[in-house]
C-alpha cells in the first residue's frame, strides 16, 4: 500500500501510536510529537508536501486529545496551495481544528471566494465542502452570491455541494437564503441528477418540518419520485445491496410522513406508494428492514389506512419475534408508534415486550421502558413506575437517571391512584435520584402534603400527613440521603411532626437535630432543620406546654448562632427570641398549618409613604424607577440594542477594496478632519456612524476608517459573546460529568447493585413454568391481557415473589389490584381516551391537581414567607460545587480502566493468534526497514533512542508491527473478512 | 435529526479517526470518547448495536479490531445508520483494498475525505452519495471498465488517480 509518499518520521509516528499499548504510552508519544512539531513547523522554507504531512500529524495530535493550536495557521496557509490534494488537506485540517466562530476563519474567506470561482470543478467542490463547515452567520453574505451561482454549474457534483452549502446556510441563518426557497421547490428538486435531487430533499425536509402547509402541493411530486426510485429508475450506482437508493427512499418516506400527518387528502395519495415500498423491501437484510421500519413510522404518522396498518402490524410482530436485538429494538419502537393508533395491538405482544424488559441488554430495556411510559394509564401505573424505579436504582449515569426520574415523576403526577402511593413513590425517587430532581418537584410534594387532596375532607388530609410523617421517620434511618429529600423531610416534620400527637415534640426535635448533625456541610438542610424546630416549639407554646430545649438541640442552636451564614444565625436567634414570648404572640407569629394560606403583599408599600414624604420634605431626591433611569441614559447598557441593529445593517464586507486613488492635496485636510469627526462620533453615539451610507465612503480613501468600524465589531462583540457561550456550555458539561462520576463512585462503592436483579433473572429462567405464570401476571398488570385465565392465587403468590423489591405495598393490596385488573379483563377494557396516549413533552399534570405555574410560584412565596428557606438557585449551585472536584477522580478512572483493558486485550490477542500470513503490506515493511537501514547511519541520536525504546532492535520492532497488524486487522483470505459479522 | 460525529476506535479504546460536526472542546471530546468507548466495549455481540449516551444515540458496528461509531441526535432510523456504517466500510475497503486499521492510520486524510463525501459532508444529511462511492471504488479496479459505465465517474476517478500518483511520488 502506498505509504511510500510519507516520510520516515511519519511512518515511525503512526507505527508507534499503533503499537502503543496504553493510554499513558500514547500520551507520552504525542507529547513528544507536539514538541517536535512546534520546532519543525517554525522552520523556514518547509517544502509544501512536507508541510502537508506536518498538518496530518497535527490532526493526529488533536485527535488524540492534545492541543495543536500552534499549528492552526499552517493549516490555514495550506488552503492557499495550488495543488488540489494539498488544498483539500488544508481545508480538512481547518474544518477539523476550527469552529465557525474562530478568529482565523476570516483569513480563509478570501481563499474560499477564489476557489469558488475556479475553473476546476474539484477545486469548487473542495471549497464548497469547507463552506459547509466554516461559514458562520456573519460570513454568509461573503460567499452566498457565488454559491448561488454554482447552483447552475454543469457538473452535478458542484450543484449538489452548492445545495448542501445553502442548506447549511439555512440552518445557520434562515433569513439569508429565504429568497431561494422557490428555486429549491421548482428547479432543484427537478434536477436531472439524482444526487442533486437528494441533497435538495434534505433541505426541503428541514423546511417542511418548520412549515408543513406551504409544501402540501409538492406531495404528488415526492410520491412520484419515490415511485420511480422503487421501480429502479435511478442509475445502478445508487443501489445498495440491491435495494434501490434506500437512503433516498428513507428521506422521502420521512417527508411524506410530515406531509400526510393529519391530512386525509394528502394521505390518500401516499398509500399506494407506501404499499409498494413495503412490498419491495427485502426483509432479509438490514437495509430492507430499515426501509420497512421507516414505512411503519410513516404509516403510523399519516391518516390511518386499515390495510397498511395491518401490514405494519405484521412487520412489527416480525421484528419483535426476531432473535436479533437490533430488530427487537426497532420492533419496540414501532410498537410504540402503532399503539398510538390502536392501543389493543400491544396485547398480542405483551410477552415479547416483557422479555425485552427483562433482557440484560440495557439499551433494549430502556427502550422498552420508554414504550411502557407511552402506554401508561391509571390501571397499570403502579407496576410501570415500580419497574422504572427499580431500573433507576441500577443506573449509574446521571443523564439517564435524570431522564427516568423525571418520567417517574410525570407518570406519578398524572396517574397516581392515591396520594399515599404518590408520596411513597416520590420518596423513592428522591431517595435514589435526589440530587437530579428539579427542586420544583420537591416543592410540589410539600405542597401536596400541606394542601391534601384539595377536597374538604380534613380527616383524609390529616391521615395523609401523618402517614407522610411516619414514612419520613422511617426513611431517616437510611445512611445517605440526598439534600433535597432531607429538606422535604425537615419541612414535613416541622409542620406536621407533632400534629397527630403520636410523637412527642422532644422526639421530633431530637430527630431533626440528628439530621442537622449528620450533614454539617449542608446549610440548606440546617436551615430547614432549625426552622422546623422553631415551628415545633411554637406549636408547643401555643398549646400551652412549657418548652425545654433538650441539650443537643441547645448545642445546635448555639452552634448556629455563631454560624458564618447570616441566614442560619438569624433563624437561630429567632428561635431563641420566640421561646421568650407567651402563647398569644407565638400563635400569631407561627400559626399551625398555615403554609397554604396566601399572604398578600402590597407592592406599593403604602406604610412607607409617610417616611418618604418626610424625607422629601427634608430635600431628598425623588425616586426614579429603573426603566426611566435607562431612558435618561444614566447607564451605558442602553447602547446595546441600537448597536446590535447597527451590526445587522453593517456586516463585514468581503469584497476587495478598490484601488486606492492617490489623494490630491485638496482632499487631505478634509480627510483628517473627517476622521477626527468620526472618532468623536464613536465615543458619543455610535448609531450616527452606523447609519452613514457605506458606498459613499467606499469611493474615498477614508474608506479604511469606516471598515475599521466594521472590524471593531467583528473582533469586539461577537468574539466576546462566543467565548462566553463556550465557557458556559463547558460548565454545564463539566457538571454533568461530575455527577456521573459521583454516581459511578457510589455504584463502585456498593458493588451489590446488579446482583439481586441478575440472580432473580437467572433463577426465574431456571424454573420455566413458574416464569411464564409470573410473566403472564406481569403482562396482565401491564396490558390487561392474556393472563385472564391464570387463576388468582397463583398470581398472588407469583406476584409477591416477583415484587420482592417493591415490598412497600402490602400484599393484600396487591391481590386487590390484581383482582381489579382481572375483572377488567373479563369485560374487555374500553380503549382509553386518546389523550392519554398523546404524550406531548410537557403536559400539565392532569389527575392529582391541575396546577398552574403561577400558583406554584405563589406556593413558593408562601413557604418562604412563613418559614421554609426555599431557594432553588443556591441548591443547584451547591450541587455543582460538590460535583466539580469529582471530575479529576473520574478522569483518572478512565485512564486506568482503558489502560488495563487494553493491555489485557493485547496479551489475549498475542496468545490466541499466530501470524499465518504476511499480507501485501509486507512490501511496506520491507521498504520501511530498508529505509531505516539506509538512514540508520545518519540518524540523529534522538531517533535511535526512540527505536531502542520500542524494542531491542529495529528488526524485532518491525516484526512486532507485522504481527500486530496481522493479529489486529488483516483479513486472512483474498476477500476481506471484515464483513463476516454481516453475513453470519 | 442528524449525524453529530463519526468515530473510529480500536479495541484498546484508541481513537483512530474522529470527525465532529458540532464544535466540542478537546476536553469534551476526550471525555465523550472515553465514556462511549467504554460503554461499547462492555457490550456483547448479541446485544443491540445502539446505545444511548447523554443526548446522543450512538450506533456502532465492529469490524475486526475497529469500532465504527456514529453519534446521532433526535429520532433517526438506527438500522439505516447501521447500514451507512457498512457502506462506509465497503467504500474504504474498495478504496484501500482490504482496508485495515493501519491503512486508515497511514492515510488519515484520505479516510477523512471519504467520510466527508459520504456523510454528504457535515453530517446534516446522511444520504450516501453512491456515485462517489463508486468513483472511489473503480479507482482501484480496471479503468476501462469504469469508463464504459459512466463518464463523470471516470472523470473523478482519473483525477483521483492522478492526485494519488503525484502524492505518492513525493519523496
Amino acid at each position: 500500500m502506498g505509504s511510500q509518499g510519507s516520510s520516515k518520521d511519519f511512518l515511525e509516528l503512526v507505527k508507534a501510536i499503533g503499537e502503543a499499548k496504553s493510554k499513558a504510552e500514547e500520551e507520552r508519544l504525542v507529547t513528544e510529537e507536539v514538541e517536535m512539531l512546534k520546532k519543525k513547523i517554525a522552520e523556514p522554507d518547509v517544502p509544501r508536501k512536507r508541510m502537508k504531512e506536518y498538518i496530518v500529524r497535527l490532526v493526529y495530535v488533536e485527535m488524540l486529545g492534545h492541543d495543536a493550536s500552534f499549528g492552526y495557521i499552517q493549516a490555514v496557509k495550506m488552503t492557499h496551495d495550488d495543488n488540489l490534494l494539498l488544498k483539500r488537506t488544508g481545508y480538512l485540517a481547518v474544518t477539523l481544528f476550527l469552529n465557525e466562530d474562530h478568529d482565523l476563519i476570516i483569513l480563509i474567506i478570501n481563499t474560499i471566494q477564489k476557489d469558488l470561482r475556479s475553473d476546476n470543478y474539484l477545486v469548487c467542490c473542495a471549497a464548497l465542502t469547507a463552506v459547509c463547515r466554516l461559514i458562520n452567520d456573519e460570513t454568509i453574505p461573503a460567499v452566498l452570491p457565488q454559491v448561488v451561482e454554482l447552483l447552475g454549474h454543469q457538473k452535478e457534483f458542484v450543484r449538489k455541494k452548492a445545495v448542501m452549502a445553502l442548506h447549511r446556510f439555512h440552518q445557520r441563518s434562515p433569513s439569508t437564503v429565504s429568497h431561494l426557497i422557490p428555486k429549491f421547490r421548482e428547479k432543484i428538486l427537478r434536477d436531472n441528477d439524482p444526487s442533486v435531487m437528494s441533497a435538495c430533499l434534505c433541505a426541503l425536509f428541514d423546511l417542511i418540518v418548520t412549515d408543513v402547509h406551504s409544501y402540501k402541493d409538492l406531495t404528488s411530486s415526492f410520491v412520484s419520485i419515490l415511485k420511480q426510485v422503487v421501480e429502479h429508475r435511478l442509475p445502478k450506482p445508487y443501489n445498495y445491496h440491491s435495494a434501490p437508493a434506500p437512503f433516498i427512499q428513507i428521506k422521502l418516506l420521512r417527508i411524506l410522513a410530515l406531509l400526510g400527518a393529519g391530512d386525509k387528502k394528502a394521505s390518500n395519495n401516499i398509500y399506494s406508494v407506501l404499499g409498494d415500498v413495503l412490498r419491495k423491501a427485502e426483509p432479509s437484510g438490514n437495509i430492507g428492514n430499515a426501509l420497512i421500519y421507516e414505512c411503519i413510522s410513516t404509516i403510523t404518522a399519516i391518516h390511518p389506512n386499515v390495510n397498511l396498518l395491518e401490514s405494519a402490524a405484521t412487520q412489527t410482530s416480525r421484528f419483535l419475534k426476531n432473535d436479533s436485538h437490533n430488530l427487537k429494538y426497532m420492533g419496540i419502537d414501532a410498537l410504540g408508534r402503532i399503539i398510538k393508533i390502536n392501543p389493543d395491538f400491544a396485547e398480542e405482544h405483551q410477552l415479547s415486550v416483557i422479555d425485552c424488559l427483562e433482557d440484560p441488554d440495557d439499551t433494549l430495556k430502556r427502550k422498552t421502558l420508554e414504550l411502557l411510559y407511552k402506554m401508561t394509564k391509571s390501571s397499570n401505573v403502579e407496576v410501570i413506575v415500580d419497574r422504572m424505579i427499580s431500573y433507576m436504582k441500577s443506573l449509574t449515569d446521571a443523564h439517564n437517571k435524570t431522564d427516568i426520574a423525571s418520567r417517574c415523576i410525570e407518570l406519578a403526577e398524572r396517574f397516581a391512584p392515591s396520594n399515599q402511593w404518590f408520596i411513597q413513590t416520590m420518596n423513592q425517587v428522591f431517595e435514589h435520584a435526589g440530587d437530579l430532581v428539579p427542586p420544583k418537584v420537591a416543592h410540589d410534594l410539600m405542597r401536596l402534603i400541606a394542601e391534601g387532596a384539595g377536597e374538604e375532607d380534613e380527616d383524609a388530609d390529616s391521615q395523609l400527613r401523618s402517614s407522610a410523617v411516619e414514612s419520613y421517620l422511617q426513611i431517616l434511618g437510611e445512611p445517605k440521603l440526598p439534600s433535597i429529600l432531607l429538606q422535604v423531610i425537615c419541612w414535613v416534620l416541622g409542620e406536621y411532626g407533632t400534629a397527630d400527637r403520636t410523637h412527642s415534640a422532644v422526639y421530633i426535635i431530637g430527630k431533626l437535630c440528628d439530621v442537622a448533625e449528620a450533614h454539617p456541610g449542608d446549610d440548606f438542610v440546617k436551615g430547614y432543620a432549625i426552622s422546623a424546630i422553631t415551628k415545633i416549639c411554637s406549636f408547643e407554646i401555643t398549646a400551652g406546654r412549657k418548652v425545654h430545649l433538650i441539650p443537643e438541640c441547645q448545642a445546635f442552636v448555639d452552634e448556629l448562632s455563631a454560624s458564618h451564614s447570616t441566614d442560619l444565625q438569624q433563624r437561630a436567634y429567632e428561635l431563641q427570641a420566640l421561646l421568650a414570648f407567651d402563647s398569644n404572640v407565638v400563635s400569631t407569629i407561627l400559626p399551625f398549618h398555615a403554609s397554604c394560606e396566601d399572604i398578600e403583599v402590597d407592592r406599593s408599600l403604602p406604610f412607607l409613604n409617610h417616611y418618604v414624604q418626610s424625607m422629601l420634605s427634608k430635600g431628598a431626591k425623588q425616586y426614579i424607577p429603573a426603566n426611566e433611569r435607562l431612558q435618561m441614559g444614566v447607564s451605558t447598557t442602553w447602547i446595546n440594542p441600537q448597536d446590535e441593529s447597527a451590526v445587522s445593517n453593517h456586516s463585514l464586507r468581503f469584497d476587495p477594496y478598490e484601488k486606492p486613488q492617490l489623494p490630491t492635496m485638496a482632499i487631505t485636510p478634509v480627510t483628517t478632519f473627517e476622521s477626527e469627526d468620526y472618532i468623536i462620533d464613536r465615543s458619543g453615539k455610535s448609531s450616527h456612524v452606523a447609519h452613514q451610507p457605506p458606498d459613499v465612503d467606499a469611493l474615498t480613501p477614508e474608506a479604511s476608517h469606516l471598515r475599521l468600524e466594521g472590524v471593531q465589531r467583528k473582533w469586539g462583540r461577537p468574539t466576546h459573546s462566543s467565548s462566553s457561550s463556550v465557557s458556559s456550555s463547558a460548565g454545564v458539561e463539566r457538571s454533568t460529568n461530575g455527577s456521573v462520576a459521583s454516581d459511578l463512585d457510589k455504584s463502585i462503592g456498593s458493588k451489590e447493585r446488579p446482583v439481586p436483579q441478575d440472580s432473580k433473572y437467572v433463577s426465574s429462567k431456571s424454573k420455566q413454568p413458574e416464569v411464564s405464570a409470573e410473566k403472564q401476571k406481569l403482562a396482565a398488570s401491564l396490558f390487561g391481557g392474556v393472563a385472564a385465565k391464570a387463576d388468582l392465587s397463583v398470581k398472588a403468590s407469583g406476584r409477591s415473589q416477583k415484587q420482592a423489591t417493591a415490598s412497600k405495598h402490602s400484599p393484600a393490596k396487591r391481590v386487590q389490584t390484581a383482582a381489579t385488573v382481572d375483572s377488567k379483563i373479563q369485560a374487555p377494557p374500553p380503549p382509553p381516551p386518546p389523550d392519554l396516549l398523546d404524550f406531548g413533552e410537557e403536559e400539565p399534570s392532569i389527575s392529582i391537581s391541575s396546577r398552574d405555574p403561577m400558583k406554584d410560584l405563589e406556593g413558593l412565596l408562601d413557604l418562604t414567607d412563613t418559614v421554609a428557606p426555599t431557594q432553588p438557585v443556591p441548591v443547584v449551585s451547591t450541587t455543582n460545587l460538590s460535583t466539580v472536584d469529582l471530575m479529576s477522580l473520574y478522569e483518572s478512572n478512565i485512564e486506568h480502566g482503558t489502560g488495563m483493558a487494553s493491555s489485557d486485550n493485547v496479551v489475549d490477542l498475542m496468545a490466541s493468534t499466530k501470524p499465518s500470513r504476511i499480507s501485501g503490506d509486507e512490501s511496506i515493511l520491507e521498504g520501511l526497514s530498508g529505509n531505516l537501514e539506509a538512514n540508520a547511519g545518519s540518524t540523529i541520536q534522538g531517533q535511535v533512542a526512540t527505536a531502542a525504546r520500542k524494542g531491542p532492535s529495529l528488526k524485532t520492532s518491525l516484526q512486532k508491527h507485522a504481527r500486530s497488524r496481522q493479529v489486529g486487522v488483516t483479513p486472512t483470505g483474498p476477500n476481506p473478512d471484515l464483513f463476516k459479522d454481516l453475513w453470519k | 435529526m442528524t449525524i453529530r460525529f463519526v468515530l473510529l476506535v480500536n479495541k484498546q479504546g484508541q481513537t483512530r479517526l474522529a470527525q465532529y460536526y458540532e464544535y466540542l472542546t478537546l476536553d469534551e471530546r476526550r471525555a465523550l470518547e472515553g465514556e462511549i468507548v467504554r460503554k461499547c466495549l462492555s457490550r456483547s455481540d448479541s446485544q443491540c448495536s445502539f446505545i444511548e449516551h447523554r443526548n446522543y444515540k450512538v450506533i456502532y458496528r465492529r469490524y475486526a479490531s475497529l469500532f465504527f461509531l456514529v453519534g446521532v441526535d433526535g429520532d433517526e432510523n438506527e438500522l439505516a445508520i447501521l447500514e451507512f456504517i457498512h457502506c462506509l466500510v465497503e467504500t474504504m475497503d474498495r478504496y484501500f483494498g482490504n482496508v485495515c486499521e493501519l491503512d486508515i492510520m497511514f492515510h488519515l486524510e484520505k479516510a477523512h475525505f471519504i467520510l466527508e463525501e459520504m456523510s454528504k459532508s457535515q453530517g446534516y444529511t446522511r444520504m450516501v452519495d453512491c456515485s462517489f462511492t463508486h468513483a472511489l471504488m473503480f479507482e482501484r479496479e480496471d479503468c476501462s471498465r469504469a469508463m464504459l459505465l459512466s463518464v463523470h465517474i471516470w472523470f473523478v476517478m482519473s483525477f483521483w488517480i492522478k492526485e494519488m500518483g503525484s502524492s505518492t511520488s513525493m519523496l
